[in-house]
């Protein structure tokens, strides 16, 4: 991909969004939105991009006001720092006090705050889907069917701005036929394990031999590290190409000394 | 941290060998720690059971964290 010419002022497509639609004819889908803004925390340092947040949503018809901590005193959340894996009951109370901290809807313009938001069903609009009156319901999408939508969204642009293919790599459709015991997906989910993780580990030991067998149920155990956690699945093999995972469970802690 | 001992019913299927109780050691975030865990005595290869992980090492890595 190209890069961006050095020299140019870096700003946030939030503002460019609204720099461009202020300069055409701005459509009027927000008009039904009436709601309080929620500041990614994210956009702390950022004030033209708040600011251009409520622009868009003025310039849209949206009826917006803002909650006690704004702006710069925007609150994560509850999506950063990956709480939701390593103290659920933690990210379940940020949560839940940034849902409660006003009873009207919330306009959001980062994808987390959104999902995580959807998924304990607060009711929530992002800017792009009230400007462009886009259909947003539903509950928050699946890490699957986020790795989806983004790799769609690399190939649409790539190929509609720089004119270049992309050959996406082989995600879809259950790749290694991969059964689950029951539960172990709605855990993946909880953990943010991707099945990409699970493929990865399962493939890597099977070309390397490096697993351990448990004699007794014929279970086999791999570790895999991607960045700095470590993932343990178990799983056993039916046939030359299905495999049932029985469970998966990961650390942060690095272990020194093992075999790479 | 404590562990129970499974090492007996596992094989290391590299190199084929019953796996054997021994101290591994741990880092996070500059802790150092140490445990005895099921190893491959020829090949080094750790397994850690679920409740060790699900367990202690949650436990201690969530102290750590201060989340």
């Amino acid at each position: 991909m190209r890069r961006k010419p050095s020299g140019l002022p870096k700003r946030q497509h939030i503002e460019l969004l609204a720099d461009a639609l202020e300069t055409s004819r701005m459509p009027s889908a927000g008009g039904g939105f009436d709601g309080a803004v929620f500041d990614s925390c994210a956009a702390r340092a950022f004030p033209a991009m708040r600011a251009s947040v409520r622009r868009l949503a003025q310039a849209a018809g949206a009826r917006i006001h803002e909650l006690r901590l704004h702006d710069r005193e925007a609150q994560c959340c509850g999506w950063g720092g990956h709480i939701q894996a390593s103290n659920p009951a933690l990210f379940d109370r940020v949560v839940a006090d940034r849902v409660e901290a006003d009873p009207s809807p919330y306009l959001v313009y980062c994808a987390n705050c959104r999902d995580t938001f959807r998924a304990k069903g607060k009711t929530c609009s992002h800017i792009i889907g009230l400007v462009f009156g886009l259909e947003e319901t539903g509950s928050a999408p699946s890490i699957r069917e986020k790795r989806e939508n983004s790799l769609s969204l690399v190939s649409s642009l790539l190929q509609a701005f720089w004119g270049e293919s992309h050959e996406r790599p082989q995600t879809a459709a259950n790749p290694m036929n991969l059964q689950y015991s029951p539960g172990l997906q709605q855990k993946m989910e909880r953990l943010l394990i991707s099945e990409e993780v699970v493929v990865q580990g399962i493939k890597l030991a099977e070309e390397s031999s490096v697993k351990t067998l448990n004699r007794d149920s014929g279970e086999y155990t791999c570790s895999y590290r991607e960045g700095t956690v470590t993932y343990w699945i178990q799983y056993s093999q039916k046939g030359t190409d299905h495999f049932n995972v029985h469970d998966i469970y990961c650390h942060r802690m690095h272990i020194l000394g093992e075999a790479e | 941290m404590e562990t129970e001992n499974t090492a007996d019913i596992l094989e290391c299927c590299k190199c084929h060998v019953t796996l054997e109780s021994r101290r591994t050691d741990f880092v996070y975030l500059n802790y150092n720690f140490h445990v005895d865990v099921p190893r491959c005595p020829k090949c080094g290869q750790v397994y850690l059971p679920k409740a060790l992980v699900e367990g202690k090492m949650a436990d201690v890595e969530m102290l750590l964290e201060e989340k």
